[in-house]
């Protein structure tokens, strides 16, 4: 890998005089896999000149193990994808629009002139010359990863409106999931039909559904689904290096305070349902008054733990019960 | 007593849940007990009158009914069953009464604290369509085309909304005056929701005594009148579909019990009817179109499929759908659309069922009866393949996107930023639970735990609705509103099975008793039956933990401790919606309230000023342009043609306006020129620290005019170099040179006098340097500067740039640069004028 970083750098030093032609970086391209340019700082400068009549795909990464960077190897896939699908258009277009990688251990001055401080980024370069100029658009064009995510659909997607000409997203045919989704299918439901006995009693039962429904009602009214969408953190940093379950404001919250506030509510249901149900059940007179008194206690405290808790999140809230 | 021998509990199959509890079915007027009051009249005759001995061991007296069962506490005795049935007949109609009282006194403090004006966005447009339909009649409104919406495209009023609400106003207009009370129109609107909730409430007491007791829907109705999660949307001035929605929804739902229950046609009509005026009123109605055959659907796999739930079902899917077809903007969506083909499936499926039922009753045989079953197998797995074939071949429309982004939570940020952008469509935190429904939310999954334990049909449906909307509920803030019902009524259930386990005056009589040990084997249903029956155990929970488990409180201490306990929970949660209501939900958002330091209230009417001064100081066809959200208040405060509003129906008209509001003058001007803009309206908060102002929804315009322009807006822009939001010194030269940065700040240092000026929402500086806008002069700024309004300058008489007039009014020579950067706008350079 590091000698063919060397063989490109060299590829790209040599003919200087060709810088920013088309034909010069087209012929690069086709050499390389994927057909992506592999840059440095000052090919980078030379792709990126002034009067390019093309346009370019950079995509400003650091993949070396040192630097650590999780979402740029699951990026990479998707943008050689979309790069090999890019080569499927006919010639005299295909020249038209480059894609570029820039490594930051081959380009560190890049990283600094941009004042990047994340990687991987992915920026489109429209022409500044030539017939495809376009006066009123922007000089450059990042693409939002956070927003897009980091598979090859939506990068494709969001490019082929900017490349001269919508191009399709290739994908290599892949006969696994043809054999190995009918497989699956064919054995689940082989060994669901030899477990009838077992799961169709399961299936029929009210303490399964009935445990089931309640674990999902007292899941979504925690507030799962908010974590699920808003990504939150189980826990967070608190200060002094003190871990901190509970999230600041009202609108706001961990993954472990949505769990413990699951808990409360079940907690709380639960000692309703035991003190209807199990402790007018019980027929000696003094055990009974002993769960009375227990469960209602229990209700309370934790009821007036809740209020506390929502006190906490809440500031202005001016009801509590014990504490 | 005609429930009662119809059914009596010999006859009555255990096996079939749904009939064994005749009881639950009977009106107030049903001369039986609901509440468990010893008495039992005929029978008392026979039995020995109550007496009250010493207890042998404490000093406590012990008291006796007249059966002889042993007593908590005293009971008055002999009365007739027909002196106490009128009691509660009595008592229930007065704490109804007063609930529905409750329920629109809690909706008022808007009305008292301000005055009695329409609130927020959308009750604006619902506001002004509703003087339509009662100044110029039916017709005009079913027909309205309003040219001052979406200039210059204009808006087919009538086949683009619901106009259930409308409707409904006006009937209560035309009514009131036909019975001689001329009550203005605005006053209909601000009190429909408050009204309505009154009916909420008894709707939801029948829906609940259906499901239990009467008395546990007394407790749900007083849930539902005054828990938060429904007042968010109902109090007095929030004109919106939502006001009637959950009465209507608690309506049908009761119908289709009741149509369930009785197998009766009439009451499918009915839940047919309440269906139609729901698909009138509310798009949500589609939440009833899947309830109702999952319900259904649900059923049939438990085996419990019967007549009566065909009849039902097969009435109000038939009259139902016919009804909502009539609406012009639902139209044919019920047989073309994926939401509704759950409905159309089960429909389907019963009449197959129905029909195998029906042959197989006539024509024995067992192969017969396999094959009949394979048949409906193969029809339905033909059909659903049929579904799947229509749907990809786009001759049915797959799930829309509002109704999509529920399942895939992501979608709506990616594909939709106009759904994601609104503040109601993000999840729900819990605190948002809580706050809206206080202990209601630890009764409910109790609630749910008592319709497992019994589980007859109707209170499969609670289960249904419970999940379901729990997980609604937790991805939309929205939809908070279509838990609170349930959570109403499920935490109801929970709280007077507890309340009636400590209030029960019955003792239960030692272990050795014969009668513990009789309730043993007897089936859970059967023992119900029989405890109805005897009017004393009204809960047995026969071999529960052990063998020799009783049923019922022995001391009296417990009980009153379980009960006052109950009692101060009620009381905080009394206080908690009080509270709420008054602190969140009850501002108009209109009119805004602000304490000042010596507490007393200080009003800011900012918006009605800048509307009102629009009105009077602008010709009638000057277009104004703002962001989306402000487009129903401008139509209906000052009367203006509008570019976009709150009905987002085309995405790229906001987008223009988002792109008019993001880039320089340069580009923005030509944009404004072509829209006919003569006035542009911000809202800016930063003097008075409000903080729904039109710069922090400004990268929503941003993400919205990209989604249209990817290759001119860029997000990216706007942020600094470490990715912040800056409006001081930090902030980019895009944020710095767009147009609602200008208009948000234009002269806003000068108020300062030298001082730095501080944006108090954003908590930043604003730069000193003078802010100079070529295109637009300022025309009018409120009281607290929350509104900002700028006049479009015409083209110069001369035909110079704007910016060449801004230099030579400013007395400053026009330099190269800025000369050569004027011309990239449009076209020619004329140089100076010679004048």
């Amino acid at each position: 890998m590091r000698a063919f970083t060397f063989l490109t750098s060299l590829l790209v030093a040599l003919p200087l005089t060709l810088a920013s032609n088309a034909a010069h970086w087209s012929a690069i391209a086709s050499k390389s896999k994927d057909g992506i340019i592999k840059l440095n700082s000052e090919s980078y400068e030379d792709l990126l000149a002034l009067d390019r009549d093309y346009s370019v795909s950079v995509l400003l990464t650091a993949l070396p193990p040192q630097f650590k960077c999780q979402p740029c190897h699951v990026f990479d896939p998707s943008f050689n994808l979309v790069a090999a699908s890019w080569r499927k258009v006919p010639k005299q277009v295909r020249d038209q629009h480059f894609f570029a990688k820039l490594d930051f251990e081959d380009g560190q001055a890049v990283y600094q002139q941009l004042g990047l401080t994340s990687a991987p980024t992915l920026q489109f370069h429209p022409p500044l010359a030539g017939p495809l100029r376009n006066s009123n658009k922007l000089s450059v064009i990042t693409y939002e990863l956070n927003r897009h995510g980091l598979t090859a659909p939506p990068l494709h997607s969001w490019l082929t409106g900017l490349t001269p000409q919508p191009f399709s997203l290739y994908k290599p045919f892949n006969p696994i999931p043809f054999i190995v989704v009918p497989l699956a299918l064919i054995v689940i439901t082989v060994s669901l039909y030899s477990m009838r006995a077992i799961l169709i009693p399961l299936a029929q039962s009210r303490v399964v559904w009935g445990t089931g429904s309640l674990i999902l009602i007292l899941t979504f009214t925690s507030g799962y689904m908010w974590n699920k969408i808003k990504g939150a953190p189980y826990v967070a940093a608190g200060p002094g290096g003190s871990v901190s379950w509970i999230a600041q404001g009202y609108s706001n919250q961990l993954g472990l305070e949505s769990q413990v506030v699951g808990g409360v509510y079940g907690l709380l249901a639960f000692s309703i349902v035991a003190l209807t149900v199990f402790v007018p059940a019980q027929s000696s007179p003094v055990k009974q008054r002993i769960g009375v008194y227990l469960w209602l206690a229990m209700l309370i405290v934790v009821f007036s733990l809740l209020m506390k808790l929502f006190r906490m999140k809440n500031g202005g809230y001016p009801f509590g019960l014990l504490f | 007593m005609a429930p009662k021998t119809a059914k009596s509990p010999s006859k009555a199959r255990p096996s079939n849940p749904s009939q064994t509890n005749s009881f639950d079915t009977r009106t107030p007027i049903t001369p039986e007990l609901q509440t468990p009051s010893p008495p039992n009249g005929p029978s008392s005759s026979s039995s020995s009158a109550a007496h009250v001995v010493p207890s042998p061991g404490g000093g406590m007296p012990v008291f006796f009914d007249s059966k002889g069962n042993k007593l908590a506490y005293p009971v008055p005795n002999g009365l007739s069953p027909a002196a106490i049935n009128n009691t509660e007949s009595l008592l229930r109609f007065v704490i109804l009464a007063l609930i529905c009282g409750a329920a629109i006194g809690s909706r008022l403090f808007a009305v008292i604290r301000f005055e009695s004006v329409i609130h927020e966005f959308d009750p604006w447009f619902n506001f002004r369509a509703s003087k339509v339909l009662v100044n110029d009649g039916f017709y005009e409104f079913w027909n309205w085309f309003d040219p001052t919406a979406w200039y210059p495209l204009g808006r087919t009023v009538g086949t683009t909304l619901y106009p259930g609400l409308m409707v409904t106003s006006g009937l209560i207009w035309h009514a009131l005056r036909a019975i001689n009370m001329p009550v203005d129109i605005r006053n209909v609107c601000v009190m429909l929701a408050p009204g309505f909730a009154g009916l909420t409430a008894w709707s939801t007491y029948l829906f609940t005594a259906e499901m239990s007791t009467p008395s546990a829907g007394l407790l749900a109705a007083a849930f539902i009148a005054i828990a938060p999660g429904y007042i968010s949307r109902s109090v007095a001035g929030s004109y919106d579909n939502e006001a009637i929605a959950i009465f209507i929804l608690m309506a049908s739902f009761y119908s289709w019990i009741k149509a369930l229950k009785t197998g009766s046609s009439l009451w499918g009509m009915v839940t047919a009817l309440f269906y139609a005026w729901m698909v009138a009123a509310w798009g949500g109605y589609v939440f009833i179109t899947n309830m109702i055959p999952l319900h259904a659907f649900v059923l049939i796999l438990m085996g419990r499929f019967n007549n009566r739930l065909y009849t039902a079902y097969s009435s109000w899917y038939a009259i139902g759908t016919i009804a909502s077809m009539q609406v012009p903007f639902v139209e044919f969506l019920p047989i073309r659309t994926s939401e509704h083909m759950a409905a159309l499936g089960v429909f389907g499926l019963l009449q197959l069922i129905a029909f195998v039922e029906t042959v197989r009753r006539l024509v024995p045989g067992k192969q017969f009866q396999l094959l009949l079953r394979a048949f409906v197998v193969a029809v339905f797995v033909v059909s659903f393949a049929a579904l799947v074939v229509l749907t990809f071949s786009g001759w049915i429309a797959p799930f829309a996107g509002r109704f999509y982004s529920l399942w895939d939570t992501g979608y709506a940020k990616i594909h939709m930023p106009i759904i994601a952008s609104v503040s109601e469509h993000q999840p729900t935190a819990w605190p948002s639970f809580y706050f809206d429904l206080e202990m209601l939310i630890f009764f409910f999954p109790a609630g749910v735990y008592w319709c497992f334990k019994e589980l007859r049909d109707e209170q499969v449906f609670i289960i249904i609705y419970a999940v379901l909307s729990a997980y609604f509920a937790g991805v939309m803030v929205r939809l908070m509103l279509v838990i609170t019902p349930v959570v109403c009524v499920s935490a109801a259930i929970a709280f007077s099975k507890l309340l009636e386990a400590y209030i029960d005056p019955a003792i239960p009589s030692d272990a050795a008793d014969e009668s513990a040990v009789e309730d043993q084997p007897v089936s859970k249903s059967k023992a119900k039956k029989m405890a109805a029956a005897k009017q004393s155990q009204p809960f047995s929970f026969t071999g529960l933990l052990s063998g020799k488990s009783s049923s019922g409180i022995f001391a009296l201490d417990t009980r009153f401790a379980v009960v006052s306990t109950l009692v101060l929970f009620l009381f905080v949660f009394v206080h908690h919606c009080t509270w709420v209501t008054s602190s969140a939900y009850s501002s108009p958002s209109v009119v805004l309230a602000s304490r000042n330091q010596d507490g007393s209230q200080n009003i800011i009417d900012d918006f009605r000023e800048a509307y009102y001064w629009i009105r009077q100081n602008t010709p009638k066809d000057a277009v104004v342009m703002s962001w989306w959200d402000y487009g129903y208040q401008i139509a209906g405060m000052a009367d203006r043609p509008t570019l976009v509003d709150n009905n987002t129906w085309n995405n790229t008209h906001i987008a223009t306006v988002g792109k008019a509001m993001s880039s320089s003058e340069d580009v923005a001007y030509p944009i404004l020129r072509q829209h006919d803009v003569d006035y542009v309206l911000v809202i800016f908060g930063g003097l008075l620290g409000y903080s729904g102002d039109d710069i922090n929804k400004f990268l929503w315009m941003v993400r919205i005019a990209q989604g249209v322009w990817p290759d001119e807006v860029q997000e990216v822009n706007y942020f600094t170099q470490r990715g912040e939001y800056a409006v001081d010194d930090r902030a980019t030269p895009t944020m710095k040179n767009s147009l609602m940065y200008k208009m948000s700040y234009y002269r806003f240092p000068e108020l300062f006098g030298g001082h730095p000026a501080q944006d108090r929402v954003r908590g930043q500086t604003i730069p000193q340097q003078p802010i100079v806008l070529d295109t637009l002069d300022e025309a009018f700024t409120s009281e607290n500067w929350i509104v900002r309004i700028y006049k479009v300058k015409k083209e110069d008489a001369i035909g110079r740039e704007h910016r060449a007039v801004t230099a030579w009014n400013g007395g400053k020579k026009l330099g190269k640069s800025a000369s050569a950067s004027a011309s990239v706008g449009a076209g020619v350079k004329r140089g100076r004028p010679s004048m």
